[in-house]
C-alpha cells in the first residue's frame, strides 16, 4: 500500500530522516518505535505532506505522494492524527468530529461514521456539545482518533497515542486501535511506549537518529536482544 | 440631552470601526500576521464608491448609492487579494514581521497613488473628494433627539454584515474551516483543509468588509481622501487592543464603544481631545487587563 524508499527529510540543512525504507501492506498494523528525536514524527509529517522530503520516494499504490499538498493526501485516504492530540479546543466535540469529514461529501456515510465513532467512544457521545478544550487528556486523544476515523481513512497514522495519558485509558485506546484495524483500516503507529506498540503491531520498525536500525515481525522484534536492550530497557 | 445625542451618533457611527477592526482581526487570526494595508484597502474602495456616485450622479439616487456600495465591496475584495499576492504570499516562510513591512509599503504606495490621482483626475479634488449621496441631508427626530439618516443606515448595514459574518463563521463548512486554520493551521491541513484557499477566502471577505466600511464612512463624511484609511487603521488598532486580538465579537462591541467615546469627547470637550481620551482608556485597559476585555470570550467564540 505505502512504499517508502531512501527517504531523506527534515528542517533546514540537517536531515532528520536519513535514507529510510519502509513498507506498509494493506490491512497491517505497523509500529515505528524509537526514542525522542529519532525522527518518528517527521516520518509521519512527511507522509502526510506537511514536510517536503529533500529526496527519496513515498508512494501509495504506485502514486507519488511527495508532490501533493496535505489536503490532497487526506483526500486519498491517508489521515494523520498528530502528536499531543491537537483537537480544536475552541470547537465543540461535534464540530471536531464533523470537520474530520471535511473532504467528504457522502453525507449519509458521514452520519453513519459519526454514530460508529460515538459507539467506539461512548464518552464522546456524552460530551458531544461540549468545547473540546474542556475534555481530559484521554478524552481528547479519543476525540482525535475518532476525528481521524471521520475522514474515512484507508491508512490511519497515529502519533504517540499513549503520550501523557493514564495507563488504564491507554489500554482502552490500544483495544480500540485493534478494533479499527479489524474493521479494515491499515494503521501506522508511532510510539515511545515500545512494549505496548510491539504487542499491538503485526510488523515494526525501530528508528534511531533518523535511520531504521531494526525491522521485522513485531513478535520477533520483541524477542530480539538488541531491540530489547535499546528500546525496551530490558 | 445633547450628550445622549452625541452618544447615539457615536454608537451608530462606531459600527464602521467594528467593521474595520473585524476584517483586521480575521486576517490576523488566520495568518497570524498584521495587514497594515487594510486601511489603504478601505480608502481605495471608498474612492471606488465615490467615483461611481460622482459619475452616475448619486446625489439623489438610492439606486446609485447601492451600486456605489456594491462597487466598494468588490473593489475591497480585489485590492485585498492583490495585497495578499504582493505583500504576503512571497513571504510565507519569512519572519513574522516581514509582511508587516511589505503591507505597510503597499499602504504607502496606494496612498501616494491616490494623492497623485486626486491631483490629476478632474472629478477628484485635491484635499477631499466629494462622495455624493441621497443620505447627505436626511435626518429625523426621535422625540427631541436628532439622528442623522446616514448614521442609522450605516448602523443597520453594519449589523447585517456582522450577523452574516457570524452565521458564516459558525454555521457553514467554510466557516468551520476558517476557525480550524485560526486555531491550528497544521492540524487544519491534516484534516484536509487547504490553508491557502482559506487564506484567499479570508482576505477577500475581510477586505470586502473593509470596502463596505469605506463606502459607509465616505457616505457619512460626504467625502473621501487618500489618508482616510490610515486614520481608521489607528482607531481599529485601539479597538483590537481593547477587545483582545482575535476576538471577532469583542471587535464588534469595542468598535461601538470607541465610537461613543470619540463622539462624546469631541462634542463635549473638543475634537482634538478625542484621541487623547481614547488612548488614556487604552492605557488603563492595558494596565488592568492586558489581554484585552474580550480575550476570555475569544476562546469560546460564540
Amino acid at each position: 500500500m505505502i512504499e517508502i524508499r531512501n527517504l531523506v527529510a527534515g528542517y533546514g540543512a540537517n536531515p532528520v530522516l536519513r535514507n529510510v525504507d519502509l513498507e506498509i501492506r494493506q490491512g497491517e498494523l505497523v509500529s515505528v518505535i524509537g526514542p525522542n528525536g529519532a525522527g518518528k514524527t517527521t516520518l509521519l509529517r512527511t507522509i502526510s505532506g506537511l514536510v517536503r522530503p529533500s529526496s527519496g520516494e513515498v508512494t501509495m499504490d504506485g502514486q507519488d505522494l511527495t508532490r501533493l499538498n496535505p489536503d490532497e493526501i487526506v483526500a486519498l485516504g491517508v489521515v494523520h492524527v498528530p502528536e499531543g492530540r491537537m483537537v480544536l479546543t475552541r470547537m465543540t466535540v461535534k464540530e471536531n468530529l464533523m470537520i474530520g469529514a471535511f473532504k467528504r461529501s457522502d453525507n449519509g456515510a458521514v452520519k453513519r461514521d459519526l454514530d460508529r465513532a460515538m459507539g467506539m467512544f461512548p464518552i464522546l457521545g456524552e460530551r458531544i456539545g461540549q468545547m473540546a478544550g474542556t475534555l481530559s487528556g484521554g478524552e481528547q486523544q479519543m476525540l482525535a482518533i475518532a476525528r481521524g476515523l471521520m475522514g474515512a481513512p484507508r491508512l490511519l497514522m497515529l502519533d504517540e497515542p499513549s503520550l501523557g495519558i493514564a495507563p488504564i485509558i491507554v489500554s482502552n485506546i490500544f483495544k480500540v486501535i485493534k478494533e479499527i484495524q479489524a474493521a479494515g483500516v491499515t494503521i501506522l503507529m508511532v510510539e515511545q511506549n515500545a512494549t505496548k506498540a510491539l504487542a499491538a503491531a503485526d510488523r515494526a520498525y525501530a528508528l534511531d537518529l533518523g535511520s531504521v536500525t531494526a525491522s521485522g515481525p513485531a513478535d520477533a522484534l520483541l524477542k530480539d536482544e538488541r531491540v530489547r536492550q535499546a528500546y525496551l530497557g530490558l | 440631552m445633547i450628550v445622549l445625542e452625541y452618544a447615539i451618533s457615536g454608537l451608530l457611527f462606531g459600527a464602521t470601526y467594528s467593521l474595520v477592526a473585524i476584517g483586521f482581526t480575521l486576517i490576523f487570526g488566520v495568518l497570524n500576521r498584521f495587514n497594515i494595508a487594510h486601511g489603504a484597502t478601505l480608502m481605495v474602495s471608498a474612492f471606488a464608491g465615490a467615483t461611481i456616485s460622482i459619475l452616475l450622479g448619486g446625489a439623489d439616487s438610492y439606486l446609485v448609492l447601492i451600486l456605489a456600495f456594491v462597487g466598494s465591496v468588490i473593489a475591497g475584495a480585489i485590492v485585498g487579494l492583490l495585497v495578499r499576492l504582493v505583500a504576503f504570499v512571497p513571504l510565507r516562510n519569512a519572519a513574522a514581521l516581514s509582511p508587516f513591512v511589505t503591507s505597510a509599503a503597499v499602504a504607502l504606495i496606494l496612498e501616494e497613488l491616490f494623492l497623485h490621482l486626486t491631483q490629476q483626475v478632474p472629478i477628484y479634488s485635491v484635499e477631499v473628494t466629494e462622495f455624493p449621496s441621497p443620505l447627505e441631508n436626511l435626518a429625523f427626530f426621535v422625540g427631541d433627539l436628532y439622528i442623522r439618516g446616514a448614521y442609522l443606515v450605516i448602523f443597520v448595514v453594519a449589523l447585517v454584515i456582522m450577523a452574516l459574518l457570524h452565521w458564516w463563521l459558525n454555521h457553514t463548512k467554510s466557516g468551520l474551516a476558517i476557525r480550524a486554520v485560526e486555531e491550528n493551521p497544521d492540524v487544519a491541513w491534516l484534516l484536509g483543509i487547504n490553508g491557502h484557499r482559506v487564506e484567499i477566502m479570508v482576505f477577500a471577505a475581510a477586505s470586502a468588509i473593509a470596502g463596505a466600511a469605506g463606502c459607509l464612512i465616505g457616505v457619512a463624511y460626504g467625502s473621501v481622501s487618500p489618508f482616510l484609511g490610515s486614520n481608521l487603521l489607528l482607531v481599529s488598532f485601539v479597538v483590537l487592543v481593547l477587545a483582545g486580538i482575535g476576538s471577532v465579537r469583542g471587535a464588534m462591541i469595542c468598535g461601538l464603544f470607541v465610537g461613543v467615546i470619540e463622539t462624546v469627547t469631541a462634542g463635549t470637550i473638543s475634537s482634538e481631545t478625542k484621541e487623547a481620551v481614547l488612548f488614556i482608556i487604552l492605557f488603563a485597559v492595558l494596565v488592568i487587563r492586558p489581554q484585552g476585555i474580550f480575550a476570555g470570550a475569544a476562546s469560546t467564540r460564540d
